[in-house]
């Protein structure tokens, strides 16, 4: 059977979302690439506002909210990005099986498209478009209804600033951080030495690109039984209830740049704060090909003897251990070290950051 | 791939699967299913160490039906920035959900028997544990698994 290929130009907040949720309700299979006429923020199914966004921010500046049923993190989708999107049903023979090879296959046709405009792009597992090392786009995916769906981005244009408004920041310092870390983890086809493409030259090479993978598609448009399903989706996508529901439990704030660099303040344990004067770590780190290849500590005291860590495998066991050596020594306010009973819990604290970003 | 079964587990490869409860394999799920060690016919249920060697770390868990059809979803799981749905193992109503597992899904990596996510009360189990999706003999796992494992490795 011949696939879908639905080239549904700028779609306004929040048909951008809904769209693809009623594709795959609908069992309508195929490939929707679109941009939006909105700027909006849009959240992965786990990624709950409250702990993600700075609302005051988003309400004052007029910025839109969206919950979507499928997986990734915080998104700021605007005018100058170009989305793709693949719903397959769960069985179509071209699905894979677990989502890093669904990732995988479904992410080649996006480099090969970037490749035929001259831009050298690759992908970054999980799931990141990367340019010189800077991230191009991101990528999510989910099932919805009977369907797998596999949704992502290129960046034109993005406004780094803008983003790192909205996210939630504990203070200014942390934001700049940020910021800067963005700046320096993400690109766009604008800031890239290559031509910038049209918003249209770019879809018919993701179209064209697609096709080879997926076969030759028919075009239709976005309309009758999905505009009417979209419509039907919307009062339950848009209700509060929906967007605040509980999210994944996040001690700390965690803020994934990109693929393998974190920023993370996370609350110590109780009972190592009591006896420590540590109450809280914040740190930014970077990996590749699984090894740690950069830690910065806030704390200049922990910075000072982070050396234990660089190059280590992401790996509790090790990582914990390094962490004690790290520890060994370090004097923090009056504490003239840090005591023995709280070495193994606190380097193990230390060590759960880390995971976490891996795991993030 | 190495094969290995003692008197309570099938070992394949890295995996180790437990003989004292079923596995419910419908619609590629790897959830396994074990009557609750007290006398009130609850069955707890959880995710295979199948399933985490698939999807990696979980992140997020969410359980959002109730009453339960064997067969239907019942809830989602998230790893890696992917959303897998996944779905009852048999039918009835979720008496008791594990809160600690739901607001800490690593538990699951680290501890896939110990974390189950929901106790159910069956409603028509006797029909139901004939599927040919809940696997109950130790042969039957075995084949399945080996079958699981392959498919993994060919993935690889």
């Amino acid at each position: 059977m011949t696939l879908n290929l639905i080239k549904a130009g700028a779609l306004p907040f929040p048909d951008s979302q809904l769209s693809y949720h009623a594709m795959a309700r609908l069992g309508i299979q195929g490939l929707l690439l679109h941009s939006t006429s909105d700027r909006f923020l849009c959240l992965g199914s786990a990624n709950d506002p409250k702990d993600e966004l700075d609302l005051e921010f988003c309400k004052a500046n007029d910025i839109n909210i969206f919950r979507r049923d499928i997986g990734g993190g915080t998104v700021l989708l605007a005018p100058g990005q170009l989305f793709y999107t693949i719903v397959l049903d769960r069985s179509h023979p071209l699905m894979p099986r677990g989502q890093y090879a669904i990732f995988r296959k479904f992410l080649e046709p996006v480099v090969e498209a970037l490749s035929s405009l001259g831009v050298n792009a690759y992908i970054r597992p999980t799931s990141d478009i990367v340019v010189n090392g800077r991230k191009l786009g991101g990528n999510g995916g989910g099932e919805i209804g009977e369907c797998v769906v596999v949704a992502g981005g290129i960046l034109l244009e993005l406004d780094i600033e803008l983003l790192s408004k909205c996210i939630q920041s504990p203070n200014e310092q942390f934001r700049l951080a940020l910021l800067e870390g963005m700046r320096n983890g993400v690109t766009t086809f604008s800031s890239l030495p290559e031509d910038k493409p049209t918003m249209m030259e770019l879809e018919d090479t993701l179209a064209k690109s697609f096709q080879k993978l997926m076969g030759p598609m028919t075009e239709m448009k976005l309309q009758g039984a999905i505009t009417e399903r979209m419509a039907e989706l919307a009062p339950h996508y848009l209700a509060q209830e929906t967007m605040f529901r509980k999210g994944m439990k996040v001690n700390g704030r965690v803020v994934k740049i990109r693929e393998g660099h974190h920023m993370i303040k996370r609350e110590l344990p109780m009972i190592l704060t009591n006896t420590t004067s540590i109450t809280q770590l914040g740190v930014q780190f970077e990996w590749k090909d699984g090894r740690l290849t950069g830690v910065v500590f806030d704390s200049p005291e922990l910075q000072k003897h982070s050396a234990p860590l660089n190059g280590l495998i992401m790996e509790r066991i090790q990582i914990t251990d390094a962490c004690r050596k790290l520890l060994t020594g370090v004097k923090l306010m009056n504490k003239p070290s840090i005591d023995a009973e709280v070495e193994l819990p606190l380097a193990s604290a230390f060590a759960d950051v880390f995971i976490l970003g891996l795991e993030t | 791939m190495n094969v290995g079964e003692s008197m309570n587990m099938i070992k394949i490869g890295d995996i180790e699967l437990l003989l004292d409860r079923y596995y419910f394999t419908q619609e590629r799920s790897h959830i396994w299913l074990m009557k609750g060690e007290n006398q009130d016919g609850l069955f707890k249920m959880g995710f295979s160490p199948f399933l985490t060697r698939i999807a990696g770390f979980l992140s997020y868990i969410t359980i959002d039906a109730g009453t339960l059809t064997q067969g239907a979803g019942m809830g989602q799981y998230e790893s890696a920035k992917f959303v897998n749905r996944f779905f009852a193992p048999i039918s009835g109503r979720v008496i008791q959900t594990n809160n600690v597992v739901l607001e800490d899904p690593r538990l699951v990596n680290t501890d896939p028997y110990g974390a189950w996510l929901v106790a159910i009360e069956p409603s028509n189990l006797q029909q139901e544990i004939e599927s040919e999706f809940i696997l109950t003999d130790a042969a039957d796992i075995e084949a399945w698994a080996q079958g699981e494992m392959k498919l993994l490795e060919e993935q690889d």
